[in-house]
């Protein structure tokens, strides 16, 4: 029986093959977007959970207190439950850094500075929180400590980029709405026309006993098989498209890598493929459904 | 087996297809059920394979009672009889075992058994050697044995024949009506329509003939009106 349903399904979809086509095209179509939208929204959660979890608040204090009074302060007030981890910056500390970065080890420079600070009285705390949204929040309360003379975060960053983030997901979300709406069309006049090629079959199916799960599983199998090789295609193409284009930002890209590097599409490819197989069949499946129920009269 | 008892069909507005209609048809009858065009025989046949429900009135074949079947029991039902249609009814793109194998396969049997009756019934039917071919390939009497082989391949206990000779020449017209009086032996009932008066003057089997939807004779052979008319055409 599932041979005959599954023979009869392929012959249905090549009835008319340019509808079949056609219907697998736009599939395809709302797949890719949608497998590209994943892609890039990914990427930027990706982006937003390093900043979240190695770009900290700095707090800077008061230039008259000493190392032992900004550990008191710290101690017993910066740790809540949203505090991941805080760490004390000297100011030598700071400084040194600051060489590093800046001066890139060139001495030259930095003899210009021999023996002196200028980042003294700079001792901070960088403080990582669990939660990035917490943020606003906690540096609100952070201000109103007695001592601390300045907080710096990155509150702009983020707001950008989950701005970013929220901006491609309602788009993505518009222009896969108006393409599901097209395949939804176009599947329906794939199955309407091949329910008219088969109707002498249906009807002799009908007298003959079938059942209606027997005439009408082919239509729908017809139609989860357009759903899925409407999503195997692009889902191949944006894996190879996607390691090769990731290959070429971290050739061209050095300087940004410890940030803004591409995410592995290994992370995601399984949640997207579920995603786009899942949806696609479930439309295409229930849409043949629906048709078939329209024009087989059992 | 069949019976009809004081059947209804109205088409249109007190315009009836058959009125008041009362019939039973015995297990393993052979039985013609005659009259003119527009007489009533295609609305028997379309109850008994319940693509039509009476306006009023029973309708009992075996154990069912179709004015009140379920339609998920009518799969099950259907698959008791066998119909043989005047223009075969023949899937064009499908060869001539296909075509029967369908039978065997929309109920779900396994290809092995498939393969074995097909070829069993291909044999009966005297169409063994043409199982590849594609009904374009064959005459008309070939494709209706086609469509015998397929309605007898699921074994069914009533064959329904609608007009099984209407398109066929005189030597392919004996050849089906012996296939079907063999089937009738080995045990089914066969029910014919047809107004192919000759053909039924050949056979001394019960004769049922309706005008205006309701039956004028039941006799055994023609009744004395249409063996008149016989002799006189």
């Amino acid at each position: 029986m599932i041979k005959f349903i599954f023979k009869t399904a392929f012959q249905n979809l090549g009835t008319k093959k340019l509808f079949t086509f056609a219907s697998i095209c736009t599939i395809a179509c709302s797949v890719f977007i949608f497998c590209i939208f994943f892609s890039v929204v990914t990427n930027i959660r990706t982006f937003i959970h390093t900043i979240e979890t190695t770009i900290g608040i700095q707090v800077f204090f008061d230039e008259e207190l000493n190392e032992e009074e900004i550990k008191q302060i710290a101690n017993s007030n910066f740790l809540t439950e949203d505090v991941k981890s805080m760490r004390y910056i000297s100011s030598n500390e700071a400084w040194e850094y600051f060489k590093k970065e800046y001066f890139n080890d060139r001495d030259e420079l930095a003899k210009a500075f021999e023996g002196d600070n200028p980042l003294a009285n700079s001792s901070s705390y960088e403080i990582l929180l669990y939660n990035i949204s917490k943020q606003e929040e906690y540096v609100n309360y952070i201000k109103t400590i007695k001592g601390v003379r300045q907080v710096n975060y990155s509150s702009s960053l983020i707001n950008v980029l989950t701005n970013i983030n929220l901006g491609i997901s309602y788009f993505s979300f518009v222009l896969m709405f108006i393409l599901i709406i097209i395949a939804i069309i176009l599947i329906s006049n794939t199955i309407a026309v091949a329910s008219q090629y088969r109707k002498n079959e249906c009807e002799i199916m009908k007298l003959i006993g079938a059942t209606n799960f027997m005439i009408r599983s082919p239509f729908v199998i017809g139609g989860l098989l357009m759903g899925f090789f409407g999503s195997i295609i692009p889902l191949l193409v944006i894996y190879l498209l996607y390691n090769y284009i990731v290959n070429i930002v971290l050739e061209k890209t050095h300087l940004i890598l410890s940030i803004l590097r591409p995410v592995s599409i290994e992370y995601f490819i399984f949640d997207m493929a579920s995603i786009s197989l899942g949806v696609s069949m479930f439309v295409c499946g229930f849409v043949s459904y629906i048709t078939i129920n329209r024009h087989t009269d059992v | 087996m069949i019976l009809f008892k004081n059947v209804n069909v109205k088409y249109e507005k007190d315009k009836y297809a058959i009125k008041d209609f009362s019939l039973h048809i015995n297990e393993g009858e052979f039985v013609f059920i005659v009259g003119k065009t527009g007489a009533g025989k295609s609305t028997i046949l379309k109850l008994l394979t319940r693509e039509l429900k009476p306006n009023s009135g029973t309708i009992r074949v075996f154990k069912h009672n179709l004015d009140s079947i379920k339609n998920s029991k009518l799969p099950y039902y259907r698959r008791k009889l066998g119909i043989v249609f005047q223009n075969f009814r023949l899937l064009n793109d499908r060869s001539v075992f296909d075509n029967v194998a369908f039978a065997q396969e929309i109920i779900g049997v396994s290809s092995f058994k498939i393969k074995k009756r097909v070829i069993k019934v291909l044999n009966l039917v005297g169409l063994r050697n043409k199982y590849k071919k594609f009904p374009r390939e064959l005459s008309g009497g070939e494709q209706q044995k086609v469509a015998i082989a397929r309605a007898i391949i699921n074994k069914p206990d009533i064959l329904l024949a609608d007009e099984p000779t209407g398109n066929l020449d005189e030597v392919s017209t004996n050849e089906i009506i012996d296939l079907l009086l063999h089937v009738n032996e080995m045990g089914t009932t066969v029910v014919v329509i047809t107004h192919d008066l000759h053909l039924v003057s050949r056979l001394n089997k019960r004769v049922i003939r309706i005008n205006d939807g309701n039956i004028i004779s039941d006799t055994i052979g023609l009744d004395e009106e249409l063996t008149e008319y016989i002799n006189v055409n």
